[in-house]
């Protein structure tokens, strides 16, 4: 391919994902089971019941799966249910502070939700959290003592915990949270995980090891639709359709040459 | 001394293997001392890092080699958050707005850029030569359409499909892998905790 020819690719791609930004087009949405099965399951729980919602993922991942944390952080407190948000990447905290600043008017931190910041260790930090949360976070993210934070009344690990949402951008993820909250504390675990690795983790889905889990954008896109508060999610869809069009047309043009060069029997020029 | 770290490492593996079947206070408060022990090692091994780091761009911008404008931008955006996150917090709003605009940035358009490799890639490597190929690529384009509206808006049995896909033939490759991976790391970790790993 000449770099005229891959120049010209790459801007009909960036057009083809650029238009439905500004002209957007709505495409109907069916939600999957996966993504129903956490809407359900929050809206079961009792007002004060205690969420733990991880944010383990990247500035690289984030577009794939911060939407659907902020949908679901919105789900959490039109239910009164206590939010207490940590991370186990060294990048959560930045989109944690993003996802809590959209906490509705009515809402106080401390009270209502809270922020305990970032802990080292990966799998073991989470482990060390599920068994003691004070031991592993004294304080939250702003230095207050979590003893003093009403929000944390009562709560000193998993066996307090009514539903641990890991939203992953890889590891940690769902399946460790399974690992080490799951199993051995009995609480469910749901997560929401970026579209490639949707694959291996949908098996812990299929045996109920994990009760619920997103598809990034996609399942973010279900989610915010469920909420009845359209997003980032829904704003998407139309790019990422197109994009996968786009793909698929150029699979099809490319294999079309290729073969109809192959039986003209020459070398082919693929410009 | 190759001895104490091949026996700690055998005390810990032990202990943290027990705790997890038997239920007994002291034992549960000695692991959970344990884990956070480990966190610490964990923030010192990132801290080692971090220094590894520093020291391998310095000696790079030392040595005025050809990358060494890369190395000075990387030392200096180390030090402007590091100086930030000291003076200011990460939790402030300085830091936010310096990683949203320029971290977050910079994190979205790297991860963006595969897609430019994915387009060319699939113009001219995914080609079907083999009755193989050809069932991968279709298997690729129900699931890739089933995960966008217009895979539903375009045939009301795409997501079908898809969903099929991804929860009979993945499943089943997916367990597969998971059990032989997980004999695999039982395997290491036995033979890490009995010190007959090569790297001791």
């Amino acid at each position: 391919m000449t770099p005229r020819a891959r120049r010209l690719l790459y801007l009909l791609f960036i057009v083809a994902v650029a238009a439905p930004m500004i002209w957007p087009v709505h495409i109907p949405l069916v939600v999957k089971p996966e993504t129903r099965d956490l809407y359900d399951r929050i809206d079961s729980l009792s007002p004060g019941d205690v969420v733990v919602l991880s944010s383990d993922y990247s500035p690289g991942t984030a577009s794939d799966v911060h939407a659907a944390a902020v949908a679901i952080f919105k789900h959490l407190m039109e239910k009164d249910l206590r939010v207490i948000s940590v991370s186990f990447t060294a990048d959560g905290p930045q989109f944690a502070e993003q996802m809590l600043a959209t906490a509705p008017e009515g809402k106080e931190y401390g009270v209502d939700y809270v922020d305990l910041g970032y802990r080292a260790g990966g799998e073991n930090a989470i482990s060390a959290f599920a068994q003691d949360l004070r031991k592993t976070f004294p304080a939250d993210i702003h230095g207050a003592p979590v003893d003093s934070l009403p929000v944390l009344a009562g709560v000193t690990g998993a066996n307090d915990f009514a539903l641990v949402i890991s939203v992953a951008g890889g590891e940690p993820g769902p399946v460790t949270w399974m690992r080490q909250a799951g199993q051995p504390y009995g609480v469910p675990i749901a997560g929401v995980v970026t579209t490639v690795m949707v694959p291996p983790n949908l098996p812990y889905y299929q045996s109920k090891q994990i009760i619920a889990l997103l598809y990034g954008l996609r399942g973010a896109a279900e989610y915010e639709s469920l909420v009845n508060q359209p997003g980032a999610g829904l704003a998407g869809m139309g790019s990422q359709s197109a994009a996968a069009v786009f793909i698929l047309v150029s699979i099809v043009i490319g294999n079309t040459l290729r073969i109809s060069a192959a039986k003209k029997g020459g070398a082919r020029d693929d410009d | 001394m190759k001895e104490i770290t091949v026996g700690l490492t055998f005390l810990v593996t032990v202990l943290m293997t027990v705790e997890g079947y038997v239920s007994i206070a002291p034992l549960t408060k000695a692991v959970g001392e344990l884990k956070n022990w480990g966190i610490i090692l964990s923030a010192f091994a990132m801290g080692l890092a971090a220094f590894g780091l520093i020291s391998l761009h310095v000696a790079k911008v030392r040595k005025r080699g050809k990358d060494q404008l890369y190395s000075a931008v990387l030392l200096a955006g180390f030090a402007g958050f590091l100086a930030m996150g000291l003076l200011a917090g990460p939790s402030s709003s300085l830091y936010a707005f310096y990683y949203r605009n320029i971290l977050q940035s910079i994190g979205n358009a790297v991860f963006s850029l595969l897609m430019f490799y994915i387009v060319t890639a699939a113009y001219r490597s995914l080609s079907i030569n083999k009755w193989q190929s050809a069932v991968i690529l279709a298997a690729a384009a129900f699931v890739m359409l089933g995960s966008v509206p217009v895979g539903e808006a375009l045939w009301n049995k795409i997501p079908v499909v898809s969903s099929w896909i991804l929860k009979v033939p993945n499943t089943a490759g997916q367990r597969g892998i998971l059990i032989t991976s997980a004999i695999g790391g039982i395997a290491a970790a036995v033979r890490a905790a009995l010190g007959l790993e090569r790297s001791r």
